[in-house]
């Protein structure tokens, strides 16, 4: 019973690591999306400076899917043979995968925000768009940083509970 | 509605704004040695005028963008705010037309929330209960003076009243900062109104149904105004206290400073990337030029000197 406990929260941390930050890269990219087409529907001539924008906010649902991998993995849940969790150790687990789940969902959609305001700069000022790039992948950090702190700490249990 | 729902709108507008007059252009325009040479500089700018009649470019100019922001809105009345008074000025028409027997043809002014053409026969029919909700009211008081007292200034102004008071219950509905634009707009109209009432002596009963009130200024301290000397120092202790300066120069002045507020107050739609109100300030961009260009080739039809003009000319949005 415990060691099923277990796994249902190392499942449930890398459903979340996989799930919220694809959740939030999807609204983000429609977002962008969405300022995109009205600028080509003026101005097909923009698509390329316009598509780079829209795929900023794409980046947090592919951190959370390594996340999720990684889970599987290091637990080896992947394999089908996973050793015996005590419950919490998979809770552990799934506390490391948090962060890239809670900051993976937020950051993707405050990154859409600053890449549609930045369409808007490509609309107007075409030559300037390097900088509402920058603008938007400034926000990218966090995402980066969040991911950094769950591959850590799910490095981390694996070698405090003897994974191999 | 959601402001990421104005998203594709807003950035379809962002990319038509490199299109409007810039103060550079209109410099130049004001600069040319004559009508012709203005029109010819205007025309790269979508100003196909053709002779010296130019209202119907202008027309043109305006439909235009009605109709790009009709095809773009993802609610149709979000924007009703800003056009329920091209309505009043529709019900003005007919009224007139009805008590002078006269044609309303090629008089309505568009876009309109209403069709003026289903409002006419309900007006010419005196079928008042038909007509919409925020037209009854007005059709009624106005048909009422202009039948029974043939004064027709009143008249207009208790349609105008009517107009900045439903301004402002529609913007109520649809944004917030639509809501300021339009108590800003009623503010300005009852200062003009305060103004026009002063200068030609009418009476407190006259401003007591021409006046709205609104945020800034309630309608009894409107009505406390009774010299220029209290209007000026009513305006000089309120937010328009530019439009105050204005008013010490002259009548112009004071109308050209009460546009460049309304400008102002849609300022940050040049940096808003969600919501309305960019939708909003690119109409009124559209009208601010199209009122520039229309002083502008006036002018120069009428050899009026650059520096005139330049003094009439509205500060514009882009």
């Amino acid at each position: 019973m415990e060691h099923t406990l277990a796994i249902f929260f190392i499942i449930l941390g890398a459903v979340l690591a996989a799930g919220l930050p694809g959740m939030g890269s999807a609204r983000g990219t429609s977002l962008v999306g969405q300022a995109a087409a009205g600028v080509v529907s003026e101005d097909p001539s923009k698509f390329g400076k316009v598509l780079i924008l829209q795929v900023l906010p794409a980046t947090q649902g592919l951190y959370g899917l390594l996340i999720a991998i990684l889970t599987l993995s290091f637990t080896q849940i992947m394999g089908g043979q996973p050793p015996l969790y005590t419950w919490q150790q998979g809770l552990a687990f799934l506390a490391a995968d948090l962060p890239m789940a809670v900051v993976g969902y937020f950051s993707a959609i405050h990154q859409a925000k600053a890449a549609a305001a930045g369409v808007g700069i490509v609309a107007k000022k075409p030559n300037e768009s390097g900088k509402a790039i920058t603008f938007a992948a400034l926000v990218e950090t966090y995402a980066i940083l969040a991911l950094l702190i769950s591959v850590l700490a799910l490095s981390g249990l694996q070698n405090a509970y003897g994974i191999k | 509605m959601r402001e990421t729902e104005f998203t594709y709108a807003v950035a379809r507008i962002r990319a038509n704004e490199p299109k409007l007059l810039t103060q550079a252009e209109l410099n130049a325009a004001v600069a040319a040695s004559g009508f012709e040479e203005a029109v010819r500089r205007l025309r790269d700018k979508g100003y196909a005028v053709e002779g010296n009649r130019f209202s119907a470019a202008l027309q043109q100019k305006s439909d235009d963008a009605w109709a790009l922001l009709a095809e773009i809105l993802p609610d149709p009345h979000a924007l009703d705010s800003l056009l329920i008074g091209n309505d009043f000025q529709n019900l003005k028409v007919m009224l007139k037309a009805l008590v002078s027997e006269k044609t309303t043809e090629g008089l309505f002014v568009r876009p309109s929330v209403y069709d003026p053409a289903a409002l006419e026969p309900l007006v010419f029919e005196r079928q008042n209960d038909k007509l919409p909700a925020p037209l009854q009211h007005a059709d009624r008081s106005a048909y009422h003076i202009l039948t029974k007292t043939r004064f027709a200034q009143l008249g207009d102004s208790v349609i105008d009243r009517a107009a900045m008071e439903w301004s402002i219950a529609f913007a109520k509905k649809e944004d917030p900062l639509l809501l300021r634009y339009a108590n800003v707009k009623a503010a300005l109209a009852d200062l003009k109104i305060l103004c026009r009432c002063i200068r030609s002596g009418k009476t407190g009963s006259f401003i007591t149904r021409c006046v709205c009130g609104c945020d800034d200024f309630s309608k009894e301290r409107l009505l406390k105004v009774d010299s220029m000397e209290s209007l000026a120092d009513l305006i000089a202790h309120s937010p328009y206290a530019a439009a105050g300066e204005a008013l010490k120069e002259s009548p112009a002045a004071f109308e050209k400073s009460c546009d460049d507020l309304l400008t102002e107050t849609l300022r940050d739609g040049r940096n808003n990337t969600f919501g309305v109100l960019p939708l909003a300030a690119y109409w009124h961009a559209v009208q601010t030029e199209i009122l520039n260009v229309r002083i502008l080739l006036s002018a120069k039809l009428n050899g009026v000197s650059d520096g005139m003009i330049k003094e009439r000319m509205r500060t514009l949005y882009a």
